[in-house]
């Protein structure tokens, strides 16, 4: 039952269709569309600057000026979350890229030499995995110094030894395939055979872990800016404003409340997305 | 079994000195001064001069390498910059709370978690099952610090049921605990469900139904037993995440434990704090990781039967197992 049109199985075009069957992912799309164009578009949208404050007016709650009110500072807290959008989705982005690009190297290489190289890749990531993910980013964020460029590479650091470890794994069962061996037997050359033939027959699972390790990033980077380690003031980024309204909860909960909200949707239409991959490019999942 | 885990224990040695050595590595790449740092802004060049040659940092790299290691196998991390304390015994008197919190926390959110995930994984695409999983989707995605902050707000600012932090008394775990548990019980409640599902289509569940086994059986005797061993591994890494990585719920909770011990030792730069506490810490969640490796070795046969291949019985039982799976 699973047999039929066997050959469209890992094609794109298959895993597109498949993809929009699925009504959450589908969403999800959608919401991350639209926090694109926040980000992109936040100097057009926000009725006031980050930075500009209504010193008449500080802490006020929602009002036809200020919608969702404003900070200690007077400052537009709906202004400040659609530009939040731009840092908290640039750190996402940027850090997984970081991530994903050196993880599908490492991984690429550990697994298609195997032998010393691979064990000298993997005897590398274990000292790294050694360290606790959020000690490794807090300890190179805090070595580095506070601020949004050491913020993603601490989290794109940080995050390689997971994407290199999976790739690896995907790339030992692509590796054994025919199809590697006619390639090789035909004298391509080496770096041509990963480029060409096994990176694109293994990369699947990578893919759904960067979609969700964007949102894992966007996470991770508001709980660096939370410390005080990552973006600094008065740059909005959703954690670094949670930080800030943290010392304000009792009088104006609210503060903290709308960044925070804002994370959990990025997040949480990252992984719904994420999901949707996983089981569109699982072939035993069709129909 | 023990050739396991001999092997296991030796691999974690170089580990260990590679963890240390990036950690020390990272310190001298930092900028800044050490020196200066701990004779403070106001310091004469002299005394600055002092104070590097007491720390010993003129030494090269490999030197202060070796004698880093020499100590910490002694036991000894040196003093804090800071509060002037032995960073050993103060590492140690905090320990206990970051293991109380992550072993609560981690416990209560197995107990939750797995009776959630194979319940929503036996009624799949019910309703029941759709709001399991995006409750838990939901609690995964919500960031923790966020979560402990409305706890907090409500719990302790709004209804005054519980202390908002320290750990004066037994109330002031409840907010902590939970804070933690739910993202942790949401995760294991995700794998224990597509466990369950990925277990639930083998040939060997549709034997034991075809026999008329009683469905309970199937599922609790059959099912269950083998979805649970690679929940195992995601319960031991949240584990070992919870005892190396707890610092933001220890920091905003003011507990007294090594998380927020060493956050406060990075963001005061207080070196020999660092060193030891992410040395320590790092120490702990491998040695959990081999811990929980040694179980899972135990529990599943194919793994078990690596390393005992004289005996028979086991080689019998992981060769049945890998022809259900292929």
């Amino acid at each position: 039952m699973v047999k039929q049109r066997h050959n469209s199985q890992s094609g794109l075009p298959e895993i597109w269709r498949r993809l929009k069957k699925d009504k959450a992912a589908v969403i999800s799309m959608f919401v991350l569309l639209a926090i694109i164009l926040v980000a992109v578009l936040a100097p057009l949208i926000a009725p006031y600057g980050y930075e500009v404050q209504d010193k008449k007016h500080p802490m006020e709650g929602s009002s036809r000026a200020h919608l969702l009110g404003t900070d200690r500072l007077g400052r537009d807290i709906l202004s400040r979350l659609l530009y939040g959008a731009r840092y908290s989705l640039a750190m996402g982005f940027i850090a997984t890229a970081i991530s994903a690009v050196l993880g599908i190297i490492l991984g690429s290489v550990a697994g298609y030499y195997g032998g010393r190289i691979d064990n000298l890749i993997m005897r590398f990531l274990d000292i790294y995995q050694g360290i606790p993910m959020i000690l490794l980013t807090v300890t190179l964020a805090a070595v580095l110094g506070p601020s949004l460029r050491n913020a993603i590479i601490a989290l794109g650091v940080g995050f390689v030894p997971g994407t290199a470890r999976l790739m690896r794994a995907s790339i030992l069962t692509v590796r054994e395939k025919e199809y590697i061996e006619a390639a090789k037997s035909v004298n391509a050359r080496d770096a041509y055979n990963i480029i060409k033939h096994i990176i694109p027959n293994a990369i699947a699972p990578v893919i759904v872990s960067i979609t969700m390790g964007i949102g894992n990033c966007i996470m991770a980077g508001a709980q660096l800016s939370f410390v005080g380690l990552g973006v600094q003031a008065p740059i909005p980024e959703w954690g670094a404003m949670i930080s800030d309204a943290r010392n304000y909860m009792r009088g104006n909960p609210t503060l903290a409340l709308y960044p925070g909200i804002c994370i959990m949707l990025t997040v949480l239409a990252f992984n719904l997305l994420g999901d949707g991959l996983r089981d569109a490019m699982d072939p035993r999942l069709k129909n | 079994m023990i050739r396991y885990v001999v092997k296991r224990l030796l691999i974690m040695i170089p580990i260990l000195l590679g963890i240390s050595f990036i950690v020390l590595i990272l310190i001298d790449l930092a900028p800044g001064d050490v020196a200066r740092t701990v004779a403070g802004v106001e310091a004469e060049d002299w005394e600055v001069e002092q104070v590097r040659e007491q720390l010993h940092l003129n030494d090269p790299l490999i030197v202060r390498y070796g004698r880093f290691i020499w100590n910490a196998v002694h036991g000894t991390f040196g003093t804090s910059f800071i509060n002037k304390k032995d960073v050993m015994h103060d590492m140690m008197s905090r320990f206990p709370y970051t293991v109380l919190l992550a072993t609560l926390s981690v416990t209560i959110a197995v107990f939750i978690g797995i009776p959630i995930g194979v319940y929503s994984s036996t009624n799949q695409y019910t309703w029941k099952d759709n709001l399991a999983i995006f409750l838990a989707l939901f609690c995964v995605s919500m960031p923790p610090f966020w979560f402990a902050l409305l706890l907090v707000q409500l719990f302790a600012v709004k209804l005054g049921w519980v202390p908002s932090a320290g750990v004066a008394s037994w109330k002031s775990w409840f907010l902590p605990t939970f804070s933690l548990a739910v993202a942790y019980a949401a995760s294991i409640a995700r794998q224990m469900r597509s466990n369950m599902l990925e277990v639930i289509r083998q040939d060997y569940i549709v034997t034991s139904r075809a026999k008329g086994l009683h469905e309970g059986t199937v599922l609790f005797r059959h099912a269950l037993k083998n979805a649970l061993i690679p929940v195992i591994q995601t319960v031991g890494g949240l584990y070992s995440m919870a005892l190396g990585g707890a610092l933001i719920a220890e920091t905003i909770f003011s507990m007294p434990g090594l998380g927020s011990y060493s956050l406060t030792a990075l963001t005061n730069r207080d070196y020999p704090a660092i060193q030891g506490s992410v040395l320590f810490l790092s120490t702990v969640s491998c040695t959990m990781i081999l811990l929980i490796d040694i179980v899972f070795a135990f529990v599943d046969p194919r793994i078990r039967s690596q390393y005992a291949r004289t005996r028979k019985k086991a080689g019998k039982g992981a060769a049945k197992r890998g022809k259900a799976e292929a």
